[in-house]
């Protein structure tokens, strides 16, 4: 159980992690270089 | 003549001044008088048919923005709206359907002669922590990409479209993000397990048996029989399709175009459509399909019966170096 819920948190963790560098520091919002046309924010 | 001229100015200015009337009247002056919205976009339509797409003029920096029609988005279009709904609905459908079949007919497989009291450790921490955040994560994205296909059309009636819109945009950064456990996952299941899930021949033999599921007999096996292979493979190969088509679509233009994004998008659904259907029968088979299996994920350690059961080879060896402990003998 205690895996299971470490390995949860993990998971968590690292997609907020994942968010938090794709957004350039933001967590998910329009302006980002993920929510782009070719590199050009929108 | 006095009168004269001042009737031709009265005149005048009465001219003059009914045309400036109608200068500024908006009614006629304004408007073109051979408008015909309908007769302008059959024109559109015939462009249209005769040229295959729609493109023009914007002011977006990515000219690839300015097409507007084309022939290969109407057929991706039907695709994802239909094909990808029928694939996705026979195959997850059909395969709860085999399962409830499966367990009425089957059973759960039980352990012969029952639980001992001696025990063998089958998954170590490291590898319990890496399946449940790659299960975790798939969960999560599962849900979430099954919300893409099918959530506008089941979940719009119950929560409207404004609840639907909003869950459906946490619902698309969960699966965004939540890739990248998901990723990481599947190339650490691919690394630690490797060395197990390389095609041996007793696979053959079990395959032939039907594994012990089908039938009675319990073919040999080593710590991975041919359909935990078979499953392996499934997550490394399916996952990694599902990771790269993501990671293509999730990042639009960077490594392809409008049609590569659309081919990656069917490859994208399809497998994880199909990649969910086996899932369910994974999650069956290790939790109420069979007796004892859920402990080696679960706690980690499994009854040396069920091992001598499903995991003959495996055992063998694992009691050749000591690694069962308990009462009873492996033997």
């Amino acid at each position: 159980m205690r895996v299971f819920l470490l390995a949860c948190l993990v998971a968590a963790l690292l997609g907020a992690g994942a968010a938090y560098v794709l957004n350039d520091g933001y967590f998910p919002n329009a302006s980002s270089v993920v929510f782009s046309t070719n590199g050009v924010r929108i | 003549m006095p009168t004269s001229a001042s009737l031709r100015v009265f005149i005048a200015a009465l001219l003059l001044g009914l045309a400036a009337l109608f200068a500024v009247s908006p009614g006629k002056a304004q408007q073109p008088t051979q408008v015909n919205p309908t007769a302008q976009s059959v024109k559109e339509k015939e462009l249209l048919k005769e040229l295959q797409r729609i493109q023009g003029r914007g002011t977006l920096p990515d000219t690839r923005t300015r097409v507007l029609e084309q022939p290969e988005g109407r057929a991706w279009r039907q695709f994802h709206q239909v094909t990808l709904r029928w694939i996705g609905a026979v195959a997850i459908l059909g395969m709860l359907g085999l399962i409830v079949l499966f367990y009425l007919i089957r059973g759960s497989v039980r352990i012969e002669g029952g639980p001992s009291q001696a025990r063998l450790v089958r998954f170590n921490a490291f590898e319990r922590f890496v399946h449940w955040m790659t299960a975790a994560s798939f969960v999560v994205l599962a849900i979430s990409g099954l919300n893409i296909t099918f959530g506008k059309e089941l979940l719009t009636p119950l929560i409207g479209p404004a609840g639907f819109a909003e869950w459906s945009q946490w619902a698309k950064y969960a699966h965004n993000y939540l890739s990248f456990p998901f990723t990481l996952g599947v190339v650490l299941i691919f690394l630690m397990w490797i060395a197990w899930n390389l095609p041996t021949p007793s696979d053959f033999k079990w395959v032939a048996q039907g594994g012990g599921i089908v039938g009675s007999k319990h073919p040999p096996a080593g710590r991975f029989n041919a359909g935990q292979k078979a499953i392996y493979w499934i997550v490394v190969l399916g996952g990694g399709a599902v990771a790269v088509t993501g990671y293509l679509l999730m990042l639009p233009f960077y490594a392809t175009d409008i049609a590569g994004m659309q081919l990656a998008q069917m490859v994208h659904g399809v497998v994880g459509l199909v990649f969910i259907a086996i899932m369910l029968a994974h999650i069956y088979i290790g939790t109420i399909g069979m007796q004892g299996a859920f402990q080696a994920m679960g706690g980690g350690e499994v009854d040396v019966n069920w091992a001598r059961q499903h995991h003959s080879l495996w055992l063998e060896k694992q009691a050749k170096k000591g690694r069962v402990r308990g009462a009873a003998p492996a033997e």
